[in-house]
């Protein structure tokens, strides 16, 4: 198992950050190369002040129409990308990795805050995966890649959480946390994960088209 | 009730440790340097001799390491010196305190294919 | 269950101009077809959109025919993107024949390209443009409604929307001019008067049945004093269903000939009459299709007209309207132009009372006559009816008797929703109330 751990911890660490980087950069490289060709307009229309004026609005929870109509999955969705982002970066056994590897921390987040935002994660994911069940709206939409993100993300906090409190076999659970954990990484800039890369690009895009155009609001 | 029930199996916990035979405190040492306190992870449970034999250390300073200006000095070692001696805890030397251990344990047990390597493995859940 | 990409449940409907492009479709041409089309049309938007779109069905309260349809989600706006320009991606052009007779009735009749739906979307995902390449699309492969498509060919042959001949569009001005001295001595409808300040442009529908709007407006520009012309040559139709076939290269003939006629005219700008759609071409679709990024002359909707008459005291209020009314906001000209508070502003200046619908300005729901819908005719009529209910409870929440809606497809819409709905409603325009209740200093 040690074997595998250093290879996960190690080798398989570094291509995952690898891609995740490096894809991410060509995805965007490549979409803004493209729409040079074939979509002027967004650069063409793209204004700044009306384009932080939509991310502004759909930033801030409760700041939108379909937010206030939908107050549950608003405060489900804030918390969920906040914690889902938030506790990777500053939980302690990675800012300490991170320490030892490179000489190099930040603070990290109280043990219990950190377990915390883990089970909320996984508690929106729960969520999320009811609402597609039970949602006509979502469930008509919804194939099967959309199940497997939904996993993909719930995969590395689940057992991130085990691990952490050492339940089960540990070993086993730690090896997987990572493993998981890459391959959500990975899959960001691959699949509908990379609305985390565009979902800035597509809100400044209408936001400027509402806003500088059309003079109306988008929120 | 819940705190009455956690204050309980603690104790019930802490009896069982104390029972267990073959563990005494001489084998045992918790490494626990005062400058981590208060500590987020439990001290890791540490046997010398039994370290040693395992992993058939025989030079002293393969871990009490001696510098002088700055350079390994490998004749010499640190043996009766406190880790935190040289590295404080604060971050204000080089390789801060806990970086130290980490990268001593286990930056050995990586390269030697031996003893625990997962964070978990060294530090126990209280 | 659902599952994805399933044809949905509707009645079927016969539609002669959807028919014969089907018969003439081949499974190797729909795929031919459709792989040039993504790959010369398309780029990183649709890209974009289709990869951020997590399928969460936010969108789908955003749409009146949802809402209208016991929130059934194949009318929803991301299910109306699956069963459509989705599968077309995924599958790279290799669909059957039914498919895309299905994909043009989601596309042509039920989504009304209003753009509500963008303001829900927590992406602010395009979804009126992902439709509009869906009807591109179908306009490639000969596939569009009969009535749509025999008012683009008209487009094509005449440049107006109404097959009105050069001759017949220059009688109905001077018969309404002629109509119209009775009433105010001294008045004209100046026709081609060169360096004229302001070239006033209509839609193909005011000359063919709806000229008593011209006689209004050449009141309403006597009374103001306005130095205005219009166009005795092709040119002077502003609509443009060409945009909502697909022709997008008779969108740019029908744009190049308006703006050309104002060039010629040397006017200082065109004030368009009260028209939602025709806006829209004008100002961000039709314009863009010519290269232009703005418009190469000013361009002003009748609602700003109004607005700047009245503000500027060139047109004076006698008495009110004698009752309370409410305002539709038409998408092309609020969501479209931010122009719902200069509309109330000027509804308020000539009725007693405004109350609002709710949800209002941008969030209005659609008339479901917009987006070129209500041009397929009589054969979809009731998806536009049936698929506009939530319209009628609102209208009927207000409890007044009249809808003030400065858009023509508004007008068509709520007319055919007011009766259905059996709401005892009329339908009035700015122009009508400003006419009726002015200062007219001849009297």
């Amino acid at each position: 198992m040690h074997d595998v751990y250093q290879f996960v911890s190690g080798p398989l660490a570094w291509a995952a950050f690898g891609l995740f980087v490096g894809g991410s950069l060509y995805r965007i490289a490549a979409m803004i190369l493209l729409a040079r060709r074939k979509d002027v307009q967004v650069f063409e229309y793209m204004s700044l002040r009306y384009a932080l004026r939509s991310i502004l609005h759909w930033s801030v929870p409760f700041m939108s129409v379909n937010m206030r109509q939908r107050p549950v999955m608003t405060v489900v969705t804030f918390l969920f990308h906040l914690c889902l982002i938030l506790s990777p970066l500053f939980v302690l056994g990675h800012v300490v990795m991170f320490d030892t590897s490179f000489g190099f921390s930040w603070p990290a987040l109280p043990d219990q805050l950190a377990d915390a935002m883990t089970l909320v994660v996984v508690a929106a994911c729960l969520f999320f995966l009811g609402r597609r069940l039970s949602l006509a709206e979502a469930q008509y939409v919804t194939s099967f890649s959309d199940y497997a993100i939904l996993a993909l993300v719930a995969a590395p906090f689940i057992t991130g959480f085990l691990a952490y409190h050492q339940f089960l076999d540990y070993q086993l659970m730690l090896v997987l946390h990572i493993v998981s954990g890459e391959a959500m990484l990975v899959a960001i800039p691959f699949t509908r994960l990379s609305h985390m890369l565009f979902a800035p690009f597509t809100r400044a895009y209408i936001g400027s088209e509402f806003g500088a155009v059309r003079h109306a609001r988008d929120w | 009730m819940k705190r009455i029930l956690t204050f309980a199996a603690a104790l019930a916990v802490l009896a069982l440790v104390a029972a267990a035979p073959g563990l005494t405190q001489e084998d045992v040492r918790l490494l626990a340097a005062p400058a981590f306190a208060p500590a987020r992870r439990a001290p890791v449970p540490f046997n010398h001799d039994q370290h040693n034999a395992a992993g058939n250390i025989e030079a002293c300073n393969t871990c009490h390491h001696a510098y002088q200006d700055g350079r390994l000095a490998p004749d010499d070692d640190s043996v009766g010196m406190a880790c935190a001696d040289c590295h404080a805890a604060d971050g204000n030397s080089p390789v801060h305190l806990m970086n130290a251990y980490h990268r001593q344990c286990s930056g050995c047990h990586e390269q030697s294919g031996k003893g625990p390597v997962m964070c978990g493995e060294c530090h126990p859940r209280e | 269950m659902y599952s994805n990409g399933s044809t949905m449940t509707r009645e079927p409907v016969q539609d002669d101009g959807l028919a014969l492009g089907l018969a003439r479709l081949t499974p190797e041409r729909i795929a031919a077809t459709t792989q040039a089309f993504l790959k010369e049309e398309t780029g990183a938007r649709l890209q974009v959109y289709l990869d951020t779109c997590v399928h969460c069905g936010l969108c789908s309260e955003a749409c009146h025919y949802y809402l209208s349809h016991d929130k059934d989600p194949s009318y929803s706006p991301v299910g109306k993107v699956n069963q459509t320009i989705l599968q077309l991606v995924k599958k790279n052009g290799r669909v059957s024949p039914e498919f895309i007779g299905q994909a043009a009735r989601v596309a042509y009749t039920e989504c009304n390209l209003c753009r509500r739906c963008s303001m829900y979307c927590p992406f602010g995902i395009d979804i009126a443009y992902m439709v509009g390449l869906v009807r591109r699309l179908c306009f490639k492969l000969g596939v569009t409604p009969k009535y749509l498509q025999d008012t683009v060919n008209s487009h094509s042959a005449t440049l107006n929307q109404m097959w009105v001949r050069e001759d017949e569009w220059i009688d109905s001005l001077q018969w309404q001019e002629g109509e119209a001295r009775d009433e105010v001595p001294g008045l004209r409808i100046p026709l081609e008067k060169e360096g004229a300040e302001i070239m006033y442009s209509v839609i193909g529908p005011e000359p063919k049945f709806r000229t008593q709007l011209i006689y209004q407006a050449a009141v309403i520009m006597h009374a103001a004093g306005a130095d205005w012309t219009m166009p005795a040559t092709p040119g002077w139709d502003n609509s443009d269903m060409a945009m909502y076939s697909g022709d997008y290269e008779l969108m740019g003939r029908l744009k190049r000939a308006h703006f050309e006629t104002a060039m010629r005219l040397k006017v200082k700008r065109i004030v368009m009459g009260e028209c939602g759609h025709a806006f829209r071409s004008i100002h961000d679709v039709g314009n863009r299709w010519l290269g232009w990024r703005d418009r190469p002359i000013p361009v002003i909707h009748a609602v700003q007209y109004y607005h700047e008459l009245l503000t500027s005291g060139k047109i004076r209020i006698a008495k009110k309207y004698d009752e309370a009314v409410t305002f539709h906001d038409p998408c092309n000209i609020v969501r479209g132009m931010g122009l719902g508070d200069m509309g109330r502003e000027v509804a308020k200046a000539l009725t007693p009372e405004l109350v609002e619908m709710h949800p209002n300005r941008e969030h209005n729901y659609c008339c479901c006559a917009g987006g070129g819908v209500i041009n397929c005719g009589p054969p979809f009529r009731n998806t536009r009816v049936s698929g506009n209910k939530i319209k009628a409870e609102q209208l009927a929440a207000t409890g007044v008797k009249t809808v003030i809606a400065p858009c023509h497809n508004c007008h068509g819409g709520l007319e055919d929703i007011i009766h259905h709905y059996k709401l005892d409603m009329k339908i009035k325009f700015l122009g009508d109330l400003i006419y009726e209740c002015m200062e007219k200093p001849w009297e």
